[in-house]
């Protein structure tokens, strides 16, 4: 390989779930019907190659960047929690830099959350 | 006829600096030699090495704010290998009695996945357990702390720093025997922990919390939060090919770390280290993890030697007022182990006298720092510049530049070409060198590949007496590192594989600064009659090389 144009299809994110964020867990004071950035959602991310190492990726929901999040040690799932909610449909990307980005084919659906 | 060598003691003689070497059986004052034998740092020293672990089972666990704005708190369990100066070799010995006390250091490993697919802990903790075994022969008390809890949570800088503190309180605890000098804290860390060593210092003097912490190493640091680190002694270990902090964004540059950080600083880049051998934990070394395969890596154990002799080295300076340990600083000394290795050195002093830093507001390239004036001769206009002297800057210019700062550019396609600096009628006899940062700018067509730079610099007193040195009797301006990441293995479309997937791009090729010294002597040497009392000029004279272009910063008389 000469030229690392593989990064593309290493790096995949194919799925994402949302849940109402359980009372008793730290990051929520509580989760009423109407989310709200003091009743943060939950959301999973899944794919591949979510590797942990110096380098945090930008995970973006259309404007919104998710900032608190975990990458699991499976490295193919992140689990973070979203204090703003995005637009519908907007486009749920992760990037490492270099060029090394992925664009999930599911848009983004507040939907998601009522199938929890 | 024997020879002998003596030492105060035969546990301690690595770091004597009153060896007595004479003939048996003649009286030893008439032949004693005041000598220094400093010996390999990157070797073990003397001590036996006394082993100790703690867990949470008896110091528990402990509780951080979730990073990233979250709301919260995560646990942490208390982990840590104790490596000590001991009497004899072995788990739980007893601490050594030579000394009263010995420093602690505490070390800190950088980000990575928490467990193996077993459900195991990758204990990445134990991946600098060399660095603190290797420490502990030297008579330091070194602890390699747990941090796979806060692995994976993203940024968490400050929870490291956290986690460092909270260590010091066990630490503290556990001190029954008294013998740990507290007054004498160092901090090492790899990767976010190079930066979290960093943030715990930060901690430490926002908090007023009076830990010791006089001096601190970061190993291939993070640089998230843009600390400006002033407080103590400051050491940075980078390699040319990390894949990992590779330099692509400010965040992952440890040139602007030391280029923000005070006096007295060191940096040493070396050519060929990349990010996870400085770790020898399994998970880090993985072949689906190592972040630079290239085939001119140096090899694990460069790695390792660099970061044993140059931490050693480092806080024998500044812990034990080891003077000749500047060597490896001042001088662009290296362990005798990795003579082979190409390191360039960064060294600023507290108290030079700075010439130019090329940092006025104006930036002004006709003024120095002492407001006086800069001219030139025959120099050409450096590429895409439209006037010969030039102040650029090399944060924000544009790649391959990697410093925090502003520097002089300077091309030349005459070897009649000559940059001068005025000193007015500087007396300079409080100095021992003259110093100055310089790189060859990549890209430029003036460099020929993969050829050093060299140049003459002279200075001229009041009295129009001058003596010129030429660089490369004391060191070198190297071509900068052309990196690939992956030389030996050609991954296939779609591999996991860390350093498959990392681009192998000519942007993080750097052009980085080295520091070099010129000692004052030297040109002593060359004119006995050179007034260092009332020097009038500085200049550099580019007539050892027909073409070239290079940038220079912190041009200034030093110790």
């Amino acid at each position: 390989m000469s030229d690392g144009s593989s990064g593309g299809s290493s790096l995949i994110l194919d799925g994402y779930s949302l849940e109402p964020t359980p009372q008793e867990e730290p990051s929520a004071a509580s989760f009423d019907a109407a989310p709200s950035p003091q009743t943060p959602i939950r959301i999973t991310l899944r794919g591949r190659w979510f590797k942990i190492a110096a380098v945090d990726p930008k995970i973006m929901i259309g404007g919104v960047e998710l900032q608190d999040y975990e990458i699991m040690s499976d490295e193919s799932t992140i689990v973070g929690y979203l204090h703003e909610i995005p637009e519908e449909n907007s486009v749920i990307s992760i990037d490492y830099g270099r060029g090394i980005r992925a664009e999930m084919p599911e848009r983004f659906s507040l939907s998601k959350l009522s199938e929890s | 006829m024997e020879f002998f060598v003596e030492g105060t003691s035969a546990s301690t003689a690595v770091r004597d600096t009153g060896f007595q070497y004479g003939i048996e059986g003649i009286e030893p004052v008439c032949d004693r030699v005041v000598m220094t034998n400093l010996g390999d740092p990157s070797q073990p020293g003397p001590y036996p090495v006394g082993q100790h672990e703690y867990t949470e089972a008896r110091e528990g666990t402990f509780n951080l704010p979730l990073p990233g704005g979250g709301v919260g708190t995560f646990t942490v369990r208390r982990r840590a290998i104790v490596r000590y100066p001991a009497t004899t070799s072995g788990v739980d010995r007893p601490v050594s009695a030579l000394d009263n006390t010995y420093p602690l250091i505490l070390i800190l490993h950088g980000n990575h996945r928490r467990t193996l697919p077993s459900g195991a802990f990758v204990e990445s903790y134990r991946g600098l357990e060399y660095l603190a075994s290797h420490l502990a022969s030297y008579g330091f008390i070194a602890a390699s702390i747990d941090a796979d809890d806060i692995n994976g949570r993203v940024n968490a800088i400050l929870q490291r720093g956290e986690a460092i503190l909270e260590h010091l309180q066990v630490m503290t605890r556990r001190n029954a025997a008294g013998k740990i000098d507290f007054g004498h804290i160092g901090l090492i860390g790899h990767s976010r922990g190079g930066e979290g060593v960093l943030a715990a210092q930060n901690l430490n003097t926002s908090r007023g919390l009076g830990h010791n912490i006089r001096g601190i190493v970061s190993i291939a640091p993070t640089n998230n939060q843009d600390f400006v680190h002033n407080t103590t002694p400051y050491l940075v270990i980078y390699g040319s090919s990390d894949g990992d902090v590779s330099g692509a964004a400010d965040g992952v540059n440890p040139f602007l770390i030391y280029d923000r950080a005070g006096t007295p600083k060191a940096m040493v880049f070396i050519y060929g280290a990349i990010h996870n051998r400085f770790s020898t934990n399994a998970d880090w070394l993985d072949p689906n993890n190592i972040d630079n395969d290239d085939a001119r890596a140096i090899s694990e154990a460069d790695h390792q030697n660099i970061a044993k002799g140059y931490a050693t080295a480092f806080f024998e300076r500044h812990f034990r007022q080891i003077q000749e340990f500047d060597s490896q600083f001042k001088r662009n000394g290296r362990p005798p182990s990795v003579a082979a290795v190409e390191i360039h050195h960064q060294f600023s002093e507290t108290g030079a006298l700075v010439v130019d830093n090329f940092d006025d507001a104006g930036h002004n390239a006709a003024q120095n720092a002492l407001t006086l004036p800069v001219t030139q001769t025959d120099l050409a206009n450096p590429t895409g510049q439209a006037t010969p002297l030039v102040e650029f800057d090399l944060h924000a210019g544009a790649p391959p530049f990697v410093h925090a700062t502003f520097g002089g550019l300077i091309a030349w396609d005459s070897n009649t070409a000559v940059y001068r600096s005025a000193l007015g009628s500087r007396d300079v006899t409080a100095f021992q060198v003259l110093a100055f940062r310089v790189t060859q700018r990549l890209g430029s067509g003036r460099n020929p590949a993969n050829t050093a730079q060299d140049f003459f610099v002279r200075l001229t007193d009041t009295a129009d007496r001058s003596a010129a040195v030429q660089l490369s009797t004391v060191t070198s301006i190297p071509f900068p590192f052309q990196r690939h990441d992956h030389s030996v293995h050609a991954g296939p479309l779609g591999s996991q594989r860390f350093v498959d997937v990392l681009p192998d791009s000519p942007a993080l090729n750097k052009s980085a600064l080295k520091t070099i010294r010129l000692p004052l002597t030297a040109f002593k040497t060359e004119n006995p009659q050179l007034d260092l009392g009332a020097l009038k000029t500085l200049a550099f004279e580019f007539r050892q090389t027909a073409r070239g272009e290079i940038v220079i910063d912190d041009v200034e008389f030093s110790n």
